[in-house]
């Protein structure tokens, strides 16, 4: 249970508050790189609290600007792209990505006006097939370069949903593995077999069969992106991998969650304080010796939050999830909630948060910044059960790793 | 007229409100039975300013509970129904219906943390097809059995609609005899004209001639239950039973109207619920209770269908094609709470000033610890209500238990015409 204004803390996004603060020290995801075409160039993006406007111009460069032109005020987002920034539609005025006025075509020959005209532009980089921004103070960190974004030979795909909810009500579910035994597999079977054929629930009952199981006991410990989450299993031994290896939170709002030959990231990027962007990256390999097939470019699709009856999808797993965040409320209430054994993870993540704010109060650098280019680069992360390129065992190159005690854990019996 | 905080104070709902105080402490309907069932085991319903979630077990028992799981604060209104109670779809802790914690699987055995976690559960009871509800003090009232509502006989329908607007704004209708003549025969034929062939308008005519004639007088007595209230039309006598026996408005929110006019569907015994949602919004229940005519009998009901009805059309005005149609755009019309500081009382309104002193009384009732009126601590079976020209279960005349009644001079009378042979 936490204090009114503790909750305020760690869930308020915008910016000069203490949790804003630290989120700017990270890159968000913003938009799929197939959200930006030559049919449309432009997205009109809130971020943190602050609505932006992101663009690609003629020559494919992208820029994030203010949305409103310092002009008057038209919104750039309806701007046409230039081969050196974006063209305001009222009266043509131009901005390139630093948000720099760069031409005013109606002012007089010679005037130094635009000079003088200068819009807010956060950096922007794309990787992976997707694009992210950077809203921190300046030096600006390394985008990170995780593995999986720069593996090739796999096949990607990307599907999100906008959610009227803070985006920590998303993570405490990250730390938290025994909601998998009843939201998806108890609840989410019970929605799925009133709603879906027989035939058509394999892909479900096959996600749920495994981690969906009865939880012994579950475990967790810091580690330098973040917190690995550990459960063990009725029927099995400490040294399964879902004991021994589990998968990784990282700091402060990515969850890494794989299984057999798919990897991914969920990303829980935080719109304003009570919407989060929902993004689901997903990698998967080719059989063994097999070549997957080419991508120009990554499917993306947007999933639907509500059925036509205006109740919360539920009948596939990150749907569950997501009806689970949305109806804690706009902002869970932090202050009345009852918090039993299976949320030690969560109390541990949250004094993480705490213990990240002050840092940054402090004029520190926050956990899981990276400036260090050689080891920025193809970052690997463990996950249990999985396959990893080049490794015919599951749990790749971290197959071997041995067993030790997490720094907590909880007993369910 | 009233001041803005007399407004206030007869239309708020809220807990900490008198007017709120004074709504809780009476039985209100918030869904049909039926309503709940295998596929749409659970309702998110808001009455008297509070948001619940309804419910029905796997054993039947309906259970009315705080929306929010205190484990982590999930809406309840997603979870399982089992044999205990509800199961909240993300942990699966298990409430039953007096919002205790019955099970929390995942924390280890044996402990006793669920026997410290209770959420607020309010008291419910079903009758004639209906859900109704307490969230008032103990100890808790009788449920009233209006006679209609018991009958064996009867054959059951309902629809509700949800009004954007004040339920007080409803009631006083029910106060206000006169608005027939206007709203409905005069404002109501000129949009039926416009919007119905005249070869569907059949149950129109038949609705609203009756009551829809020239008003002579109205006049309107305190009884036990509310108020009744009369009206004497043009061409009739004292003794015509729009006069003698009339029809009660149940105190505090609730109409009993009948359709005066026997119909080869039945007789009509309604009641019109105007349940408060919050301030500004009320969920108006119209319960229909069918008598067969004479020699007929009803097949059994398994159960009362039911639907909800759009309030709006498909242009966006309210609906206004039948009779409690109109009563509903008369009252949305109003706004979202009636700006009764700038209204001008007419001798056709002493009903709702009669209306309007009975609820100032019986706050202060309230607030001196006292039971006001229409709560009910002794169950005596049915309770016989008035309606005029309408036959009861058994009967051949009209007027049922009221058909041998003495006219009486009404507590308060508005002559609104002094032609007692005018004609329209």
């Amino acid at each position: 249970m936490l204090s009114q204004e503790a909750n305020d803390r760690i869930t308020r996004v915008g910016p000069g508050t203490p949790m804003g603060e630290l989120m700017r020290r990270y890159w968000h995801p913003i938009a799929a790189s197939a959200d930006l075409n030559e049919e449309t160039p432009t997205k009109e993006v809130r971020l943190l609290g602050e609505d932006m406007v992101l663009y690609r111009d003629a020559k494919g460069h992208l820029g994030c600007i203010e949305p409103s032109c310092a002009h008057r005020k038209a919104n750039l987002s309806y701007g046409i792209p230039e081969e050196n920034g974006i063209r305001c539609a009222y009266h043509g005025w131009v901005f390139d990505e630093t948000g720099q006025c760069v031409d005013q075509p109606s002012e007089p020959e010679g005037s130094r006006f635009k000079d003088k005209v200068k819009l807010k532009a956060y950096p922007v980089e794309e990787l992976g097939g997707i694009i992210f921004m950077y809203m921190g103070p300046q030096p600006a960190p390394l985008l990170p370069r995780w593995d999986i974004l720069l593996w090739d030979n796999v096949t990607r795909d990307m599907s999100s949903v906008v959610l009227p909810c803070n985006w920590l009500q998303c993570m405490d579910n990250s730390l938290d593995p025994v909601h998998f035994q009843w939201l998806h597999r108890y609840w989410g079977t019970w929605n799925v077999q009133r709603k879906k054929a027989p035939e058509d629930r394999e892909d479900f009952d096959r996600g749920t069969m495994s981690r969906g199981r009865e939880h012994v006991k579950v475990g967790f410990d810091r580690f330098e992106y973040g917190i690995v989450k550990r459960r063990l299993l009725k029927g099995e031994s400490e040294e399964d991998q879902w004991w021994r290896i589990g998968h990784p939170i990282l700091f402060p709002n990515i969850l890494r969650v794989a299984q057999d030959e798919w990897h991914s990231f969920q990303y829980r990027v935080p719109i304003d304080d009570t919407h989060t962007w929902h993004l689901l990256y997903t990698v998967r390999l080719p059989a063994a010796g097999a070549e997957a097939p080419v991508q120009d470019v990554i499917p993306y699709q947007i999933r639907q939050l509500y059925d036509e009856h205006g109740r919360l999808n539920n009948t596939i797993i990150p749907s569950q999830d997501e009806a689970a965040w949305v109806m804690q409320g706009p902002i869970c209430d932090r202050t009345t909630e009852s918090l039993g054994v299976t949320d030690i993870g969560i109390i541990m993540y949250r004094k993480l948060i705490e213990e990240q704010l002050q840092i940054v109060a402090d004029g520190g650098e926050p956990m899981n910044v990276h400036r260090d280019p050689e080891k920025n680069e193809g970052m690997l992360l463990a996950t249990e059960h999985t396959y990893y390129p080049g490794y015919a065992e599951m749990g790749g190159p971290f197959r071997d790793r041995p067993l030790v005690p997490p720094q907590v854990e909880a007993s369910m019996i | 007229m009233l001041t803005k905080e007399q407004n206030e104070r007869i239309t708020q709902t809220g807990p900490d409100t008198p007017m709120g105080q004074l709504l809780r402490r009476y039985w209100h309907p918030i869904a049909p039975s039926a309503e709940l069932n295998e596929e749409n085991p659970t309702k998110e319903v808001r009455l008297l300013s509070e948001d619940l979630v309804l419910f029905r077990s796997a054993r039947g028992e309906i259970g009315l509970i705080e929306p929010s799981c205190p484990h982590r604060k999930a809406n309840l209104s997603y979870g399982v129904p089992e044999p205990e109670g509800i199961r909240c779809a993300y942990h699966g802790w298990l409430f039953d219906v007096n919002g205790n914690c019955v099970d929390q699987p995942s924390e280890p055995v044996g402990s006793r943390f669920k026997e410290k976690v209770h959420i607020k559960a309010y008291p419910v009871q079903e009758l004639a097809g209906l859900i109704f509800a307490y969230l008032g003090p103990a100890p808790v009232p009788i449920l009233p059995k209006w006679d209609a509502l018991t009958w064996d006989e009867a054959w059951r329908d309902m629809y509700y609609c949800v009004l954007p607007c004040n339920w007080v704004q409803c009631q006083e209708n029910s106060l206000d005899p006169v608005h027939f003549e206007w709203l409905h025969r005069y404002w109501g034929s000129w949009i039926m004209r416009r919007t119905v062939p005249a070869e569907q308008r059949e149950v129109w005519n038949r609705q609203t001639f009756p009551r829809g004639r020239h008003q002579l007088k109205v006049g309107f007595e305190q009884f036990k239950y509310g108020i009744i209230k009369r009206r004497l039309m043009v061409g009739e006598t004292e003794d015509d039973e729009w006069w003698r026996i009339g029809h009660p408005i149940l105190f505090p929110n609730t109409l009993r109207v009948g359709e005066a006019h026997p119909t080869e569907v039945g007789h009509l015994h309604a009641f019109q619920f105007r349940v408060p949602i919050d301030d500004t919004h009320t969920l108006h229940i119209v319960h229909r209770n069918f008598l067969p005519r004479p020699g007929n009998t009803y097949p059994k009901q398994d159960m009362v269908p039911w639907e909800e009805r759009p309030t709006f059309d498909d242009e966006g005005r309210p609906g206004s094609s039948w009779v409690v149609g109109q009563d509903q755009s008369a009252w949305i019309t109003q706004g979202p709470i009636s700006d009764r500081s700038t209204e001008a009382l007419g001798v056709t309104d002493v009903g709702l000033i009669m209306f309007r002193r009975m609820i100032e009384e019986q706050i202060q009732v309230v607030e001196d610890g006292g039971d006001p009126i229409n709560v009910h601590r002794v169950d005596a079976g049915p309770i016989p209500l008035p309606q005029e020209h309408s036959y009861w279960p058994g009967e051949t005349v009209t007027g049922g238990p009221y058909k041998h009644h003495q006219v009486r001079e009404p507590d308060v009378v508005a002559i609104l015409s002094d032609e007692p042979n005018v004609t329209v």
